[in-house]
């Protein structure tokens, strides 16, 4: 009978069970961060005559980085920003805002318009767990009311 | 009509399963503003848009109003489709987005695709539009589509003062 032997945890695996705890611990929720966003970055959002022209592609592209997700859904949001500037009639502008967005959205550098700008730096293409999903959701809310008080997606109907 | 793809939508006829979509698309602010008040306010009220609107105009016509749903979301997102007025030879072509899904290319996607149909199944020769003269968006998506300014008209009597623009297919 062994009942009474007493097995000593080695040190070494304490050490394993620290440095394991940050990732034992990823379904832990970070925070999301209000949305802003900044137009079109560093690119022009209009044309000398209409300045502000696809000034809303990019507002609603914004929402897209700001919530973040996996790399699927990086590519449709970049994709819809093309479609969206091409729309108003400017396809090749459109080509170039969707290869600008391509390299200088990825998620890995710390720019103010990386992948997933709306959490923490170095979340990748993280998805989102049960919190995370319902501050997307009471954010997201808040954001599309501004953006709609502002002016700043209507024009989508005729 | 069976369903028309594209890249990244699916469009198809409006069932009455739809209500709710209706009920909170054609209450959207945007949709009020640039489309108006169509004074549906209930699932009943929707219901009875979507049967006397949409629905009521594939049977008299072929077609009308389709749903719009992002394939790869399954999510109901808009409509787009062909209209008939009363008082208006020539049919005309309308969209309408939820806020979440504007600017984002589908409005084009969906009406190059109803336009083709219209064009290549129904044998429509010709289709107009009438847009608000400060929807600046959908006036130059108007233009990339194919169609060309025509003058402004007054819907519904005086209360919409719209601009006209027609695209006229030879067949």
């Amino acid at each position: 009978m062994n009942s009474s032997k007493v097995v000593k945890c080695p040190q070494k695996l304490s050490w394993i069970i620290l440095l394991s705890f940050p990732l034992g611990c990823s379904s832990v929720a970070d925070e999301l961060s209000d949305f802003t966003s900044d137009g079109c970055s560093a690119f022009p959002e209009g044309t000398t005559e209409q300045k502000q022209l696809w000034h809303s592609c990019c507002v609603i592209h914004d929402l897209a980085y700001w919530k973040g997700g996996n790399a699927d859904k990086r590519k449709a949001a970049d994709i819809a920003l093309e479609a969206c500037v091409a729309e108003i009639g400017e396809p090749g502008i459109a080509k170039l805002m969707l290869a600008g967005v391509r390299v200088g959205g990825t998620p890995w550098l710390p720019t103010r318009f990386r992948w997933a700008y709306g959490w923490p730096y170095l979340r990748g293409y993280k998805g989102a767990v049960e919190d995370e999903l319902r501050q997307i959701e009471r954010k997201t809310e808040a954001a599309m009311e501004l953006l709609q008080a502002q002016g700043a997606i209507l024009g989508g109907d005729n | 009509m069976n369903g028309l793809k594209t890249e990244r939508l699916a469009i198809r006829q409006f069932e009455l399963s739809d209500a709710e979509f209706i009920l909170r698309l054609v209450n959207d602010e945007s949709f009020l503003h640039f489309i108006g008040d169509k004074g549906v306010r209930t699932l009943e009220d929707a219901n009875d848009y979507l049967s006397n609107g949409p629905i009521a105009s594939y049977h008299a016509h072929g077609f009308g109003l389709f749903h719009v749903e992002e394939k790869s979301s399954g999510e109901s997102i808009g409509m787009c489709g062909l209209l008939k007025r009363d008082g208006q030879q020539h049919p005309d072509i309308g969209f309408a987005f939820l806020p979440e899904y504007c600017a984002q290319g589908f409005a084009y996607e969906s009406a190059a695709a109803v336009m083709e149909y219209g064009h290549s199944e129904l044998a429509i020769d010709t289709i107009v539009a009438f847009v608000n003269p400060d929807n600046e968006r959908s006036i130059r998506l108007l233009e990339r589509l194919g169609l060309a300014y025509v003058g402004p008209v007054t819907l519904d009597g005086i209360s919409r003062k719209q601009n006209s623009y027609s695209s006229v297919y030879s067949t």
